[in-house]
């Protein structure tokens, strides 16, 4: 029994046998095949050697167009080398012979032209000892891209192993028989981590380099709610864990039967729950856990999936998406929130400097100095909102001069679609996030010119708490349940009641069930939260009353520390929902 | 076959860097288009098949070394003809497009 420690980021329990996914660095998965198998494997080997060829040849084509042919040469060679008649007879000769799987056959034979080359002792030679390890690449990628195609027709449940997975394998993981995910990499806020959590596949992430210890096929335990893998586990632990797998299993069976019924109290309360999500693909599983619109979509990763900037059609078509699964609820899209330090492409040289990236040009300060940006994104939102309820908010902002510069922003990119003739719908509601606090102190005044509020608690707390959450040292003064937050809520709230428009609350703070008889009974109609929070806080809200809620936030509101504000929460939610998991 | 004379003659690797990958390509295409069997051999060594560019390219010569092209076939003389002017103008006849 081996036990490796990594983040957990999606709860849960997964017991099966694990599948190795090839990773970055292409460890072969698998020596040796079976000798009834050596045909497939040979046509596989092929139909690998023909996909390289392709895809050295469109580089080809595309040196020759944009570098000249002597610059294609290079690809006009390693086409010959594979195509070679030498290395291609001993590759099949070791699959069929000695039952090598071509991937380790493909690496055995190029490897050992490579170290020849390096013996050469004539160094131009021996630099060309890299075109070999560079043919080894493309070939064993296309060998173990397969592999990773294999996903979609698993036949039998496993637990899945990889380096890494992208975003779109992990959105593509078919639930069926992907019970949990381990990846040597990844954090906590990583795409991936993101999505595993919106699929509520157990996981874990983080671990470090692990898979050179499996072969696949080995018993594994996921627990992706303490961040453990347990390789070959005796029965003790198995019996254990089989246990908790049971009982995650029925509360959540539980929960499920929540999705359907209506998000009120008990004395008729209607409380929507809205999701927040960073991916297009995240919005169908949001919509399936009983999510009533998107209330914060955040568009980041369309701008770190690439080293470009995306275009107006790759927001357009990520809109459209989640329109397909919203196509009359509401749903809000944040605008750039990114730190000049995060952005790809030469931004990131223009800030990087050693200033505080939280203080320093970000969100819509990015957006306010680089127009053709903004614009670009605005553009998109306008022209897909003609599809359905697209409301648009503007991050961090910190003064009604930036907003109102936003705004005008917006205006130009009106006219200049109206002047193109372009089809976009002008009355789409412009909002913003409260999360700063000069913003929430003076909310009355924001109140008169925008169109909704959504507080984000995140940043709210850290600006406030002078808190940065990531850095362990000061994590535990991190608290939602400060009295100063709670006290710049209610102002945000009571603002916006005073001028009519809807408030809703988008950071982590809304997606724990403890905090949620509290903001109910401080007047929010509205939250917006992590998907797979919904059918838990659903739960909650069914459990209450608006009498309840709103004797919990005063008295929670005539606290004076932090610590009394959460532990009477805690207690509070014990007796709501006594079956709720801790 | 009519012409089955066997080819025999000396060429120098004129490149500054030997027969590099670059001229290697250049050998092995041309080669290629020819039916005749296409050998190159280096001082005593076992010839090499001048259609394999792995070949070619393990025969490591370097700038200025003396190679024997061995040319057996029905395009036989042709071939010659071609390959050793392909050595003499320093591996740039096939691809003219490329600018020295």
């Amino acid at each position: 029994m081996l036990i490796k420690r990594g983040i957990p980021v999606s709860p849960g329990v997964a017991i099966g046998p694990a599948l190795v996914m090839g990773a970055e660095s292409f460890r072969i998965p698998q020596r040796f095949v079976s000798i009834d198998a050596v045909d497939t494997e040979i046509a596989r080997f092929r139909t690998a050697v023909e996909s390289t060829c392709q895809e050295i040849e469109l580089n080809e084509t595309l040196a020759k167009e944009r570098l000249g042919s002597e610059h294609a040469m290079i690809f006009t060679a390693h086409l010959m080398m594979v195509r070679d008649p030498k290395i291609l007879t001993e590759i099949e000769t070791l699959i069929r012979e000695k039952s090598f799987s071509p991937e380790f056959a493909v690496s055995r034979v190029l490897r050992q032209y490579a170290k020849r080359f390096q013996n050469l002792g004539n160094h131009y030679f021996a630099e060309r000892a890299a075109d070999f390890y560079d043919l080894e690449k493309r070939l064993l990628k296309q060998l173990l891209g397969e592999k990773r195609e294999e996903l979609a027709h698993l036949t039998e449940p496993v637990v899945l192993l990889a380096h890494n997975l992208t975003p779109s394998e992990t959105a593509s993981l078919d639930k069926q028989f992907v019970l949990g995910f381990a990846t040597e990499v990844g954090g906590h806020t990583s795409h991936t981590a993101i999505l595993a959590g919106a699929l509520e596949l157990p996981a874990v992430v983080g671990i470090g380099n692990f898979l050179s210890d499996l072969s696949g096929g080995e018993t594994l335990i996921i627990d992706g709610s303490h961040g453990t893998v347990i390789i070959d586990p005796d029965d003790e632990t198995l019996a254990k864990y089989h246990d908790s797998e049971e009982r995650y299993r029925s509360t959540n069976k539980r929960l499920e039967s929540l999705r359907l019924l209506a998000s009120e109290t008990r004395d008729g309360l209607r409380i929507t729950l809205m999701g927040n999500i960073e991916f297009p693909e995240e919005a169908e599983s949001a919509k399936h856990r009983g999510a009533e619109g998107i209330g914060l979509y955040r568009t980041e990763f369309l701008y770190l999936q690439s080293q470009r900037e995306p275009t107006e059609e790759d927001h357009y078509r990520a809109y459209r998406e989640v329109l397909k699964a919203f196509p009359t609820q509401p749903v809000v899209i944040r605008t750039l929130d990114l730190g000049a330090d995060k952005m790809p492409g030469q931004l990131q040289a223009e800030y990087a400097d050693g200033i505080n990236p939280a203080l320093s040009v970000r969100s819509i300060r990015l957006s306010l100095t680089h127009l053709e940006l903004f614009k670009t994104q605005l553009r998109a939102i306008l022209r897909a909102a003609v599809h359905g309820d697209l409301r648009i908010m503007f991050p961090l902002v910190t003064t009604l001069l930036e907003f109102r510069q936003a705004r005008m922003i917006l205006g130009d990119v009106m006219e200049d679609l109206d002047e193109q003739g372009v089809p976009f719908n002008r009355d789409v509601p412009v909002g913003m996030m409260v999360e700063v606090p000069a913003a929430a102190v003076l909310a009355e005044e924001f109140a008169r010119e925008v169109d909704f509020f959504s507080i984000g608690t995140n940043d709210l707390i850290q600006y406030t708490l002078a808190v940065d959450r990531s850095d362990p040292a000061v994590a535990n003064l991190y608290r939602a349940g400060d009295p100063s937050i709670l006290r710049l809520i209610r102002n945000v709230i009571t603002a916006a009641a005073k001028y009519h428009i809807p408030v809703s609350v988008c950071g982590q703070m809304s997606s724990d069930p403890m905090f949620v008889p509290l903001l109910v009974g401080m007047g929010l109609r509205q939250l917006s939260v992590t998907p797979h929070a919904i059918p838990e806080l659903k739960e909650v809200i069914r459990n209450l009353t608006q009498t309840k809620a709103e004797r919990i936030a005063s008295r929670s509101e005539s606290m004076e520390v932090a610590r009394d504000v959460e532990s009477y929460l805690r207690g509070e939610l014990k007796k709501i929902c006594p079956e709720s998991m801790e | 076959m009519s012409d089955s004379q066997v080819y025999r003659r000396k060429v120098t690797v004129k490149a500054e860097q030997g027969l590099h990958i670059r001229p290697c390509t250049a050998v092995a295409q041309l080669a290629m288009k020819f039916q005749s069997r296409v050998r190159l051999m280096k001082d005593t060594n076992s010839p090499v098949d001048a259609k394999s560019i792995l070949d070619l390219m393990s025969l490591a010569a370097g700038p200025q070394s003396e190679l024997e092209l061995e040319v057996d076939g029905p395009d036989a003389a042709e071939a010659m003809e071609h390959l050793s002017a392909l050595f003499e103008s320093d591996f740039m006849t096939p691809s003219p497009a490329v600018v020295p």
